[in-house]
């Protein structure tokens, strides 16, 4: 593959949030290794992953526990 | 080593000024922690597992994601338990334990082919900033 890959667009979190801070600090990781990764899509899929995570937490950050956000998952 | 230039990374680059507060209605700190960690793996593995359904991963995945959902169970029982009788902390320390290796072991495999060491990086970097001092 010749081709560099491209970085995945990073969804947006409110500006100075520590949300908005990692997302900004995978996206430059990214970039940065964007020309030694000859398999962009796994890469592109795992940040979206951390991404999700990350966004996750800082939707919930600083609420009252809520035990009923938490679902056992169904295996595949 | 490897945690330690993680965490150098992670605290260069989000400025390490935010310190992650106890949840209001904790029972404790591995409460509060617990309770962030589990938020955090259920959507990453809700996100790998819908990723898996629509043919984006590879076959070879199925193992590690099933192993990763079935700890994630255990911790959140284990959890759920905790947070409403303050019972069986060791074995909640343990689960959390047994879940961020499940979920590592995940990570590990889904880009094998690649070894994107950023993006890994990235997800131990969460395990690390989330850590909690007991």
């Amino acid at each position: 593959m010749s081709t560099t890959p491209t970085p995945p667009s990073v969804p947006a979190a409110p500006a100075g949030s520590l949300a908005d801070t990692i997302l900004s600090a995978l996206d430059a990781l990214l970039t940065a290794a964007g020309g030694i990764l000859p398999f962009a899509g796994y890469a592109d899929l795992l940040v979206k992953i951390a991404q999700k995570g990350v966004l996750s937490y800082e939707a919930h950050t600083g609420k009252p526990i809520d035990p009923t956000l938490l679902k056992p998952i169904d295996k595949v | 080593m490897k945690y330690t230039m993680i965490l150098s990374l992670c605290l260069a680059l989000a400025g390490c000024a935010k310190t992650v507060a106890v949840h209001p209605g904790a029972i404790s700190n591995l409460d509060s922690y617990a309770y962030d960690l589990l938020i955090v793996e259920q959507d990453s593995i809700n996100t790998a597992k819908a990723q898996y359904q629509a043919g984006q991963l590879p076959a070879s995945a199925k193992t590690a994601l099933n192993a990763a959902i079935d700890q994630y169970n255990i911790t959140e029982a284990t959890w759920q338990s905790y947070h409403a009788t303050g019972a069986n902390q060791t074995a909640l320390q343990s689960s959390l334990d047994a879940l961020i290796v499940a979920v590592g072991e995940l990570v590990k495999l889904l880009p094998a082919k690649s070894t994107p060491k950023p993006v890994n990086q990235s997800l131990e970097v969460f395990h690390v900033h989330y850590a909690y001092a007991a």
